[in-house]
């Protein structure tokens, strides 16, 4: 039952390059996965090389038994119980199944945009606007990837509620959390969006937006925890007047001073980290930082106000609204590693980053400028998790939790090594091992 | 002039019409009241009766079968070489409907009835009738997220006035062309948001008697327009959510999305089908049929042709629907869609003398709609029409 194509270097290397050739010129690659979403025998034993039970904790040699959905056991030598299906890869290795803390929603083939109606929308959601059986999250689960925070584009100053889904699996199982944390960006994303939504010549119409410069990009998140928590207070705000929050809006934003609702904010350069921070402390708020391009320039701050980040994406050049923006020009590929050494909790996502096994990939690239594979793997399952508020099992094996799992065909993040099986809630969602390839 | 001779031709078809009313008048009743003899009929199983004698009697069906006679005063059509088919019923149009079918300002228009904004004497429904449908359902457009109330309406008859039947159900869109104007919500996940705050007002007002409010407690169905794939699934998870009976419309991309379709519990609505439609969409209708899901075709007019109606379901029948269920999507399904089941979708004994007259099976695209009777009057004759074609005369 061993899978024989990974014998010897040479059919190894034909595969990397047979995948990267799949990756890069199929689109087909992607909905290919519908059939392999059926697959479900269920009752698995599977041995590899390595088990990764925690990221401080791995058993040579390990295997793992899923049954109902559940890991019914897990350890180094394990009898194969009767009638399970049998994977042995033994050059490979077993992880939890990746969790991003901030897929952008932007990237799914079914999102269908933001509001345009005002600048702060925590009331709506985002898993109103796009099918939980997209294309993308099956993609993503096929690049190990088995838990998603799907938030918004930063398109408005205070956007909609995220949610967080599995990435495979019936339907009616995925959405663990149909609304979780709403997100706010001070940068120019959504300043710069705004102008770009104005008709030709730039005609404004109902669709254009304000703020139209940084400070009232300020101005209007202060505003709106302002009038939430006068409201709060049972003080009269009498008319509000324009750019101020909506009804709607106004518990949700309590929520969050309250502590309900976890906030998020994309902040990329310093001065943007750093007003996240005022503001905060303005109204004792705690947050979550996204993206954090900048972050490196300012761990004192960041450790004395015990901020997590869901750090990068991480790039060589970047492209897009970064690029032209300028808000980049200080990233540093070593940030998140300067920022793990020194203390701060750190998760890795890939963002709006879209690629065959994006999130694999990131912690890749992590790996390269400096981090050790064990703080790799803590920032794609258990920091994450735990910045999600996904309960202790999560990002992990344990015996007797939902099997969310990944068999690597070698150690996980090497550019070699690509997702053999994976397995979410207890379904097998994705499989490259002999069997599922000759199905 | 091309006006005025269009009107003169109509004004032919309804004195026609008043001409067979008159004849079919007996003494005692006031509606149309004869018999007709055919070579075969559509029964509600959608099998074909052989030789049967039908009774008309103020509108009404009143017999039908094999051993029934006329009565002996009784006018008696002789249609022994037809078979009798029902009148179909179309569930989504905007067939006489005067120029926009929403106000533009408002996405919301809740109060809104499909019944004032349509012309009763307007020639497209005659086109339909002359495909063979004697109910229509109009629809407020798909550009507004609550579009308002639906009308159900005769496609004929001498009595203009009282065409409506009766208020059909709510009509919703989640579509983007809902989305794309410059009014709120913008967006998606906006409407769903404004959705939700008005049904848990109408929830908590419990004498709200709207029919918003009747079907955002879940007590009635409403029509929401779903254009793909994705926000079908997104409208089963928001009616899951909150116990909504919601009937999707144009659900054609729904191949991979039938769980969903299955899980909204209501039958579906596809259309508008044309012959170069792909398999993945023309094998939806027996994909859904399977999952025990009913099916109802729409051809939209005044947009695309009334024929299409026929066309779909003689589609969806070639990709794998039954006969059966093809005929029930252009009768009794959007009959019991609007709630009429006990008048009409059939030909059964009580029910509304709403019936084709067909040189063949009407599942058969060549076979011809000859005669519309509704409500026992006869709003098209092929033959009389072609006649009058031939001598020039329009």
């Amino acid at each position: 039952m061993r899978t024989s194509m990974h014998h010897n270097p040479t059919s190894r290397s034909i595969v990397a390059i047979a995948t990267l050739a799949v990756a890069l010129g199929s689109s087909t690659f992607a909905f290919g996965q519908d059939e392999a979403s059926n697959i479900d025998s269920g009752f698995l034993f599977i041995k590899a090389g390595r088990v990764y039970v925690s990221p401080d904790r791995s058993i040579e040699d390990g295997c793992i038994i899923v049954r109902d959905g559940k890991i019914e056991e897990i350890g180094q030598r394990a009898a194969k119980p009767e009638g399970a299906r049998v994977i042995d890869l033994s050059e490979g290795t077993l992880t939890a199944g990746l969790i991003d803390a901030n897929l952008s929603a932007e990237i799914l083939a079914t999102y269908r945009g933001p509001e345009n109606e005002t600048e702060c929308i925590p009331h709506l959601r985002v898993l109103d606007a796009f099918d939980a059986g997209d294309p993308m999250l099956e993609r993503l689960a096929a690049g190990g990837v088995t838990t998603v925070y799907v938030g918004p584009e930063p398109s408005s100053v205070i956007g909609s509620q995220g949610a967080i889904l599995r990435t495979g699996g019936p339907i009616e199982e995925r959405v663990i959390h149909a609304a979780r944390g709403v997100k706010a960006t001070i940068g120019r994303e959504p300043i710069f969006r705004d102008g770009f939504n104005r008709g030709p010549f730039g005609r404004v119409s109902f669709m254009t937006r304000r703020p139209t410069t940084r400070m009232g990009l300020v101005w209007t998140v202060r505003k709106s925890f302002h009038d939430a928590h006068a409201l709060a207070r049972g003080e009269d705000t009498g008319s509000r007047g324009e750019g101020s929050p909506t009804d709607e809006a106004i518990p949700i934003l309590q929520g969050i001073l309250k502590g309900d609702v976890p906030l998020r904010i994309q902040a990329r350069q310093l001065l943007d980290i750093q007003t996240a921070f005022r503001i905060g402390q303005e109204f004792g708020l705690d947050f979550i930082l996204e993206e954090g391009t900048e972050a490196p320039r300012c761990i004192e701050a960041i450790k004395a106000n015990n901020v997590p980040v869901i750090y990068g994406p991480i790039y060589d050049y970047p492209r897009g609204f970064r690029a032209s923006s300028g808000e980049v020009d200080r990233r540093r590929l070593s940030g998140a590693t300067e920022l793990l050494d020194a203390g701060v909790t750190l998760a890795l996502s890939a963002g709006d980053l879209a690629a065959d096994a994006p999130l694999a990939e990131q912690a890749s690239f992590a790996m390269r400028y400096g981090m050790t594979r064990k703080q790799a793997l803590a920032a794609v399952t258990t920091t994450p998790a735990k910045i999600l508020g996904l309960g202790e099992a999560a990002g992990k094996l344990e015996r007797g939790a939902g099997a969310n799992l990944v068999l690597w065909t070698g150690e996980p993040f090497e550019a070699t090594t690509r997702a053999a099986l994976v397995i979410v809630n207890g379904h097998v969602v994705f499989d490259r091992t002999e069997e599922g390839e000759t199905k | 002039m091309k006006h005025r001779s269009v009107t003169f031709g109509i004004r032919r078809v309804f004195a026609a019409a008043t001409v067979v009313a008159l004849l079919g008048t007996s003494a005692n009743a006031e509606g149309p009241t004869f018999a007709v003899r055919a070579k075969g009929y559509v029964d509600p199983d959608g099998e074909v009766v052989r030789n049967v004698t039908l009774l008309v009697e103020d509108g009404k069906i009143k017999k039908i079968g094999k051993r029934v006679r006329a009565p002996k005063d009784w006018i008696v059509l002789n249609r022994s070489g037809e078979y009798l088919a029902p009148g179909l019923v179309e569930i989504h149009s905007a067939v006489g409907a005067m120029r926009r079918t929403g106000e533009a300002a408002n996405s919301i228009e809740a109060g809104a009835d499909a019944a004032d904004l349509f012309n009763q004497y307007h020639h497209d429904f005659d086109r339909a009738a002359r495909a063979g449908i004697t109910t229509i359902v109009l629809a407020p457009s798909s550009a507004h997220l609550v579009g308002g109330v639906t009308a159900v309406v005769k496609t004929g008859g001498s009595d203009h006035e009282n065409r409506v039947v009766s208020p059909g159900p709510l009509k919703l869109s989640l579509t983007a062309q809902a989305f794309a104007q410059e009014r709120v919500p913008t967006s998606l996940q906006g409407a769903l948001a404004t959705l939700r705050d008005m049904i848990a007002t109408a929830r908590a007002n419990k004498d709200d008697a709207s029919p918003f409010a009747h079907w955002a407690r879940g007590e009635t169905a409403a029509i929401v327009d779903v254009e793909d794939a994705a926000t079908l699934r997104i409208l089963a998870r928001f009616a899951r959510e909150h116990s909504l009976k919601c009937i999707a419309l144009h659900a054609n991309e729904a191949a991979d999305r039938i769980e969903d379709a299955q899980s909204l519990g209501m039958p579906v609505i596809l259309g508008t089908y044309e012959f170069h439609d792909p398999f993945r969409y023309t094998r939806v209708p027996g994909l859904l049929e399977k999952a025990g899901v009913a099916v109802a075709f729409t051809s939209e007019p005044p947009r695309y042709a009334p024929e299409l109606l026929r066309v779909g379901a003689a589609i969806a029948m070639s990709e794998g629907m039954s006969r059966k269920a093809a005929l029930a999507g252009m009768t009794s399904v959007p009959a019991g869609i609007v709630g009429l089941s006990n008048r009409i979708g059939s030909i059964e004994v009580g029910k509304d003398a709403d019936f084709i007259v067909m040189d063949g099976d009407p599942l058969r695209l060549s076979s011809r709609v000859e005669e519309v009777f509704i409500g026992g009057e006869r709003v098209f004759d092929w033959k009389a029409e072609s006649e009058r074609s031939a001598s020039g005369v329009r």
